[in-house]
C-alpha cells in the first residue's frame, strides 16, 4: 500500500446551489479515481474546460475542500478528514500548492521574500533568520532566481515570470513530493511562459517532485506531462499515457478538443465548423454521457444511461462506443 | 489610400505625484497602415502596449494617457479625417458605427444589473435616431441570429450565460451596426480551447460576409495563425516587426519574434523549447537605443545607443533591428547616419 504516493478512490463532490428546498445539486466531481505511484516521480495533467471539475479536484486533494464521498488517501494514510494540527502540518508539507495569477497570489501591499521567510517558519523547518536565509536561498536557486532579486521587493516590481518562479520557490521550501499546479502558465507571458513550463519537468527529473498539473493548455500539457486525464463535466472521459490519448484518441470529446487547440502553423487553419455546448447546468444534470448533445457519434443508450469505463488500447475510456457488451448496447 | 495610416504616433501616460514626473511610453512613434479589408494580429506580452495603442486608435483617450504626437488617418467611403482631431458629436458618430471595438474581459463589459436587450437598445438607439422600436427590434433579433446565437441571450442577465456566450455577444454587439473596421483586444483570452474556437469561427465569418477590416490582439499566437492575414509584432512599445502570416511563422526575421514563434510547442513535438532570456522591460524607464538589447543574443554597440526604425526588407516585411537594416540601401543610410552622428 505505501508504494502508492497518492490515491484518489471513487471521489465525488456535490454542491449545492440556492435554498435548501429549492435548490439544486450539481455534481462537480463524479466518481473520480486514479493513482500516483511513488517510486517514479511523473507529471500528470488534468485537462478539460472551465467548469469541468479540474479546481475543484485539487482542492479536494489539498484539503481545501472535503469530498462528499470517497477517499483520498496519501501515502496509505486517509487525508479527508485530519484533525490533529501537527498530522496536517506533515500533510500541507508534502502536498502544496501554486495558483494561476502570480498577481493575485501575493498581496501588493507585502514584500514578496516575507511569502518565502513565513513559509519557512511556519513549518518549523528553521528557527533563527540566518537558518530561514539558507532554506530560502536554497528554494529560490532551484527555480534559477536568487535572493536578491526578490529580496525587498514588491510583487509589482518583478515580471509575471519571475513572481510565477517565486510561487514556485515558495511551495518548495517545504521539499513537498507532490506539487499541485493549478494554471500556473495562463496568466503568464507568451515570451516567459516556457520558462516556467520547464522548471516543472526539471523539478521533476532533478529534485523527483510528482507534478499534478492542471491546465486547459493542451499543447503545453503534451510537451512536458507523462499521463493525462481529460475531463468533462465532472467526469474524467479517457485516462492514460499522453502519447497514446494526443495522438490518438478515442473518446469523441478528445478528438474535439484536440481539433480545437490552435496549432501556431500557418496552413492548418481550420475547415469545418463546430457545435458549442447550449448551457452548462443543463450538462452537469444530464442522466447519461454529459457529451450526448455535441457528440457527433451519439446513439440512443448515450441519451439516459452513463457509460462504463473501458479499458482499450493503453488508456481508460468513459464512452459507449467503447463498451464490450454490444448486443446489451444495442438493446438498450 | 490604406483605410488606416498611423503616422510616428506617439502616446504616454503621464503623471505627476508628489513631486515624482512618470511617463510610461505606452506608444512610442509607431507608423503602420491597415489595408482595407484586410486581418492584422498585434502580437505581444502583456504591458508592451498593445491595448494602449488600440486606445488611441479609437481616440478613447483619457488623462493620464496624453498623445504627445504623431496623426492617426481613417480614408474610407470618400471620407478622409484625422481621428484625433475630431471632438463631441463628430466622433461619436464615428465611434461604433464606423470603428467599432471589441474590449477585452467579457465578464466586465456587460452591465450585470441589466439585460442583455437593454444594452443593445442603448446602442441601437445613440447612434440610429428616429426610427421606431419595432424596427430596431427587428434588427437586434436579425443581428443574433445571423451571428448563430439563440434569441433567450436577449432576455438573459450576464451572470446567466457561460463566458463564451458572454464573449461572442459582445462581438454581436460591436457589430451591430455594421462597422469598417473592429479592433478585438483579446477576443479569446481566458476561454476553453473549444470556445474560442466557436469565437475564432464568428469573427472570420464576420469578416467573410460583412467585408469588415479587422484589428486582433492578442499574446496567443496559435490564434494568430488561424485568424491574421498579417502580423505585427510589438515589443515595449514599439512595433519590431510586420510581415505576412507564413512568413512570420517560417522565416521571423527579430530576434524577439524568432524567440516568440520559437518557444512555441506544438502537439505532436517534444524537443526542448527555450524562452526568451531576461525579463520584458519597464515602460517607465525602458532601455536606452533598442528596447530589446539586454534580452538580446545578437546585440551590438550600435543596439544600446541608437533606436533602429522599421523599414521596408522586403515588399510586405517591415522590420525594426540593425541586423538587417545594413542589407537595403535604406537601412545602410540609416546606418551611416547613426555613425555620422
Amino acid at each position: 500500500m505505501s508504494r502508492k504516493l497518492l490515491e484518489v478512490k471513487n471521489v465525488v463532490k456535490i454542491f449545492h446551489i440556492g435554498g435548501r428546498f429549492l435548490g439544486t445539486k450539481l455534481k462537480a466531481v463524479n466518481n473520480v479515481s486514479f493513482e500516483i505511484d511513488s517510486e517514479k516521480p511523473e507529471i500528470l495533467t488534468f485537462a478539460g474546460e472551465t467548469g469541468s471539475g479540474k479546481t475543484t479536484l485539487a482542492r479536494m486533494i489539498l484539503g481545501l475542500e472535503p469530498p462528499t464521498l470517497g477517499e483520498i488517501t496519501y501515502k496509505g494514510k486517509n487525508v479527508t478528514n485530519i484533525k490533529k494540527r501537527e498530522e496536517l502540518l506533515e500533510y500541507m508539507k508534502e502536498v502544496q500548492p501554486i495558483f494561476q495569477n502570480p498577481f493575485e497570489t501575493f498581496n501588493p501591499l507585502r514584500k514578496v521574500d516575507s511569502y518565502l521567510f513565513e513559509t519557512a517558519g511556519n513549518y518549523n523547518l528553521a528557527k533563527t533568520r540566518k537558518e530561514k536565509m539558507k532554506v530560502v536561498e536554497e528554494a529560490l536557486k532551484s527555480v534559477g532566481l536568487t535572493l536578491n532579486e526578490v529580496q525587498d521587493r514588491y510583487p509589482n516590481e518583478l515580471s509575471g515570470g519571475q513572481l510565477q518562479r517565486t510561487s514556485v520557490a515558495r511551495a518548495l521550501i517545504t521539499r513537498p513530493s507532490l506539487l499541485i499546479a493549478d494554471e500556473p502558465v495562463s496568466m503568464v507571458d507568451a515570451s516567459l511562459r516556457m520558462s516556467i513550463v520547464n522548471l516543472f519537468s526539471d523539478l521533476k527529473n532533478d529534485y523527483n517532485v510528482t507534478v499534478l498539473y492542471i491546465t486547459h493548455d493542451l499543447a503545453t500539457a503534451y510537451y512536458i506531462s507523462d499521463r493525462i486525464a481529460i475531463m468533462l463535466r465532472g467526469d474524467v472521459v479517457e485516462f492514460g499515457d499522453i502519447d497514446k490519448v494526443m495522438l490518438s484518441p478515442l473518446h469523441p470529446y478528445t478528438q474535439v478538443l484536440l481539433k480545437s487547440v490552435p496549432q501556431p502553423d500557418p496552413e492548418g487553419t481550420w475547415k469545418e465548423d463546430i457545435k458549442l455546448s447550449s448551457l452548462e447546468v443543463k450538462e452537469f444534470s444530464r442522466l447519461g454521457c454529459k457529451f450526448y448533445e455535441r457528440c457527433p457519434s451519439a446513439m440512443k443508450i448515450c441519451k439516459d444511461v452513463e457509460p462504463p469505463n473501458v479499458f482499450k488500447n493503453g488508456r481508460d475510456v468513459k464512452c459507449h462506443l467503447y463498451s464490450q457488451k454490444l448486443e446489451e448496447r444495442e438493446e438498450a | 489610400m490604406s483605410l488606416l495610416e498611423v503616422e510616428n504616433l506617439s502616446a504616454y501616460y503621464i503623471t505627476h505625484a508628489y513631486g515624482i514626473k512618470r511617463d510610461v511610453r505606452a506608444v512610442d512613434n509607431i507608423t503602420f497602415s491597415i489595408e482595407e479589408n484586410e486581418i492584422v494580429g498585434l502580437a505581444g506580452e502583456s504591458g508592451c502596449g498593445k491595448s494602449t495603442l488600440i486606445k488611441v486608435l479609437l481616440a478613447i483617450i483619457k488623462p493620464p494617457l496624453r498623445i504627445l504626437s504623431g496623426q492617426v488617418n481613417y480614408s474610407y467611403d470618400d471620407k478622409k479625417f484625422n481621428l484625433l482631431t475630431l471632438e463631441g458629436k463628430q466622433l461619436r458618430r464615428v465611434q461604433w458605427e464606423d470603428i467599432s471595438y471589441i474590449p477585452q474581459g467579457s465578464m466586465s463589459t456587460l452591465n450585470p444589473v441589466r439585460k442583455i436587450r437593454k444594452t443593445f437598445e442603448d446602442v441601437i438607439k445613440a447612434h440610429k435616431r428616429g426610427e421606431s422600436k419595432e424596427e430596431y427590434e427587428k434588427l437586434m433579433e436579425e443581428h443574433i441570429k445571423y451571428l448563430g446565437l439563440p434569441l433567450e441571450v436577449l432576455d438573459s442577465y450576464p451572470h446567466q450565460l457561460s463566458g463564451g456566450m458572454r464573449q461572442r455577444t459582445t462581438i454581436a454587439l460591436a457589430t451591430i451596426l455594421r462597422p469598417k473596421i473592429i479592433f478585438a483586444d483579446e477576443p479569446t483570452t481566458a476561454l476553453d480551447v473549444v470556445v474560442q474556437r466557436g469565437v475564432i469561427q464568428m469573427l472570420k465569418k464576420l469578416h467573410k460576409e460583412q467585408k469588415n477590416t479587422m484589428l486582433i490582439v492578442t499574446h496567443d499566437m496559435a490564434v494568430h495563425a488561424n485568424v491574421a492575414e498579417k502580423i505585427a509584432v510589438m515589443y515595449a512599445g514599439k512595433i519590431v516587426e510586420i510581415a505576412e502570416k507564413k512568413e512570420l511563422f517560417t522565416d521571423p526575421k527579430h530576434p524577439y519574434s524568432q524567440f516568440l514563434i520559437q518557444s512555441l510547442p506544438r502537439i505532436g513535438d517534444k524537443k526542448r523549447r527555450t524562452s526568451a532570456p531576461g525579463n520584458p522591460p519597464s515602460l517607465a524607464n525602458p532601455p536606452s537605443g533598442c528596447r530589446f538589447h539586454p534580452r538580446c543574443p545578437y546585440a551590438k554597440d550600435v543596439c544600446k545607443n541608437y533606436a533602429p526604425k522599421l523599414i521596408k526588407y522586403e515588399e510586405f516585411h517591415n522590420i525594426a533591428c540593425f541586423l538587417y537594416s545594413s542589407e537595403t540601401e535604406e537601412g545602410e543610410k540609416i546606418v551611416q547616419e547613426v555613425i555620422r552622428s
